[in-house]
């Protein structure tokens, strides 16, 4: 028995319709950021593993009090993932602007909320890396708000 | 090992086997490292949209044509080998591996590996990119259908019923496999294109997309950590495997990859772009495969240092420290000149 003989003229005209060229193939769309997938963020917020914890600071879904949180963690590869999460928001990057590990202030100079004053705070860091990456954040045009 | 490593449905007989009824009970857990890397990649889970590509619209712009070509060129290469990891993975690997721990972390990489693919379609929606031209590519160009042909043959090979996983030749298979789709694939190819695509960033053009790649490079490093913890713990378990002679063939199937390589990247820049020419990216290839063959116990061969430094792995992550070191005015020169 054919396998063709499952299908109507029908489907097969609806098959061929939904695979039509030009047709973006996705919306390309997450799950929305539901109370679970934020409560799912403050757990691996909370880790003893400082990888786990860095993940929580990389995501776009990172509730900001758990920025908040993670910007003080004793791991600076933590701190530095919440340095480059572009939903820090301006006082965060602030504050870890002025963090002891050159890593975490040179993040917060490349991450695009940055704010002009804030790399005017950087730019004449003691660190050569940090200036480096103030140097190359202020090549890109100025947005809306004073960014980067 | 100890017996009570041994899950309470087997005795112990290593990582690899295909009984299907065995390996079905996760507890207890026998290879940890399995265990934790599924776990930092749950964490890590992301989606494309998250990131704005559309930003980056302007930057796409204003890129030369011979950028554009090259931002092609990576999407020709990067879409389709996502998927050939999936099935190298679905024919090659998972049928063999016994261990319910090595299955979680299987499955969450092919999820990764799909994602990935449609990170890069998302690309290709988001810029005006010949589509047609980008899809053709990975057959029609010489030196990138060269790399897919020798990927392919490994994993057919995977799918032969003749393969017998519990002998010597079979584990080799496996073992061969491994090597060419995660040590060389992904350890290789993929990082040597990572680095392309993140100099677009290092100069000023196209950040968001810099932001994808980010994400992807953070999901490759596990894949590659996993990858050759497989390949480590299958020669510790099986001493009969490591022959010299399958040893110098490993170690061959690598150097021919760095060969690959380096036309692949000719083709790539031709004339030079944002002070990359293909000189620097291979010396960069062959930095990578000394790695690569370090960590599998050869040493270096190449010993070459790494021309980008910004692109050095911390944390398994790429850092912003030494981004910037590969201002460096003799490549520049020569990326100019071709």
């Amino acid at each position: 028995m054919s396998c063709l003989g499952f299908l109507t003229a029908a489907q097969r005209e609806a098959l061929a319709a939904s695979s039509a060229a030009g047709a973006p193939l996705s919306t390309f769309a997450s799950p929305a950021a539901s109370p679970g997938k934020t409560r799912r963020v403050r757990s691996l917020a909370g880790s003893a593993d400082a990888r786990i914890r860095e993940s929580a600071a990389l995501s776009a879904h990172a509730p900001h009090d758990v920025l908040t949180v993670l910007a003080g963690d004793p791991i600076s590869s933590v701190r530095a993932c919440v340095a480059r999460n572009a939903g820090a928001g301006p006082l965060l990057l602030r504050r870890l602007s002025g963090d002891p590990e050159a890593v975490v202030r040179a993040w917060v100079a490349a991450n695009p909320q940055v704010t002009d004053d804030v790399l005017q705070l950087l730019i004449g860091d003691a660190d050569p890396s940090v200036r480096a990456v103030v140097e190359w954040a202020g090549r890109w045009p100025a947005q809306e708000g004073g960014t980067r | 090992m100890t017996q009570t490593d041994v899950r309470p449905d087997q005795t112990f007989r290593g990582i690899l086997g295909t009984g299907i009824e065995e390996g079905l009970l996760l507890k207890p857990v026998t290879y940890q490292w399995a265990m934790d890397l599924y776990d930092q990649a749950v964490a890590n889970t992301w989606f494309p949209n998250e990131i704005q590509l559309g930003e980056d619209l302007a930057d796409f712009e204003r890129m030369s044509a011979d950028e554009r070509a090259a931002l092609t060129h990576l999407m020709s290469y990067f879409n389709p080998n996502e998927l050939l990891v999936n099935k190298a993975l679905a024919f090659g690997v998972y049928p063999y591996v016994n261990a319910a721990e090595c299955h979680l972390y299987l499955a969450k990489q092919m999820w990764e590996e799909a994602n990935h693919c449609m990170s890069f379609e998302y690309v290709l929606e988001t810029f005006p990119i010949d589509r047609a031209a980008a899809y053709e590519s990975h057959v029609t160009v010489p030196s990138m259908a060269a790399k897919e042909e020798f990927e392919v043959r490994f994993i057919k090979r995977m799918t032969e019923q003749t393969l017998d996983i519990t002998t010597t030749e079979g584990k080799q298979d496996f073992v061969r496999n491994l090597v060419a789709y995660n040590v060389i694939l992904e350890g290789i190819w993929f990082y040597s294109g990572f680095m392309v695509a993140l100099s677009f960033r290092q100069r000023n053009l196209l950040r968001n997309f810099g932001s994808l790649v980010d994400w992807i490079v953070r999901d490759e490093s596990l894949h590659l950590k996993f990858g050759m913890n497989l390949v480590l713990t299958v020669l510790e378990e099986n001493p009969d495997v490591a022959t010299p002679e399958f040893a110098d063939e490993i170690k061959q199937m690598i150097l021919d990859a760095v060969e690959m390589e380096e036309a692949y990247n000719r083709d790539l820049l031709p004339n030079g772009i944002l002070g990359l020419n293909a000189d620097y990216i291979n010396t960069y290839v062959k930095y990578l495969a000394d790695r690569r063959l370090d960590e599998l116990g050869f040493g270096a061969h190449y010993g070459v240092a790494n021309p980008a430094k910004w692109m050095a792995a911390a944390n398994d992550t790429l850092q912003l420290v030494n981004f910037f070191e590969s201002t460096n005015t003799s490549y520049e020169v020569n990326a100019r000149q071709g």
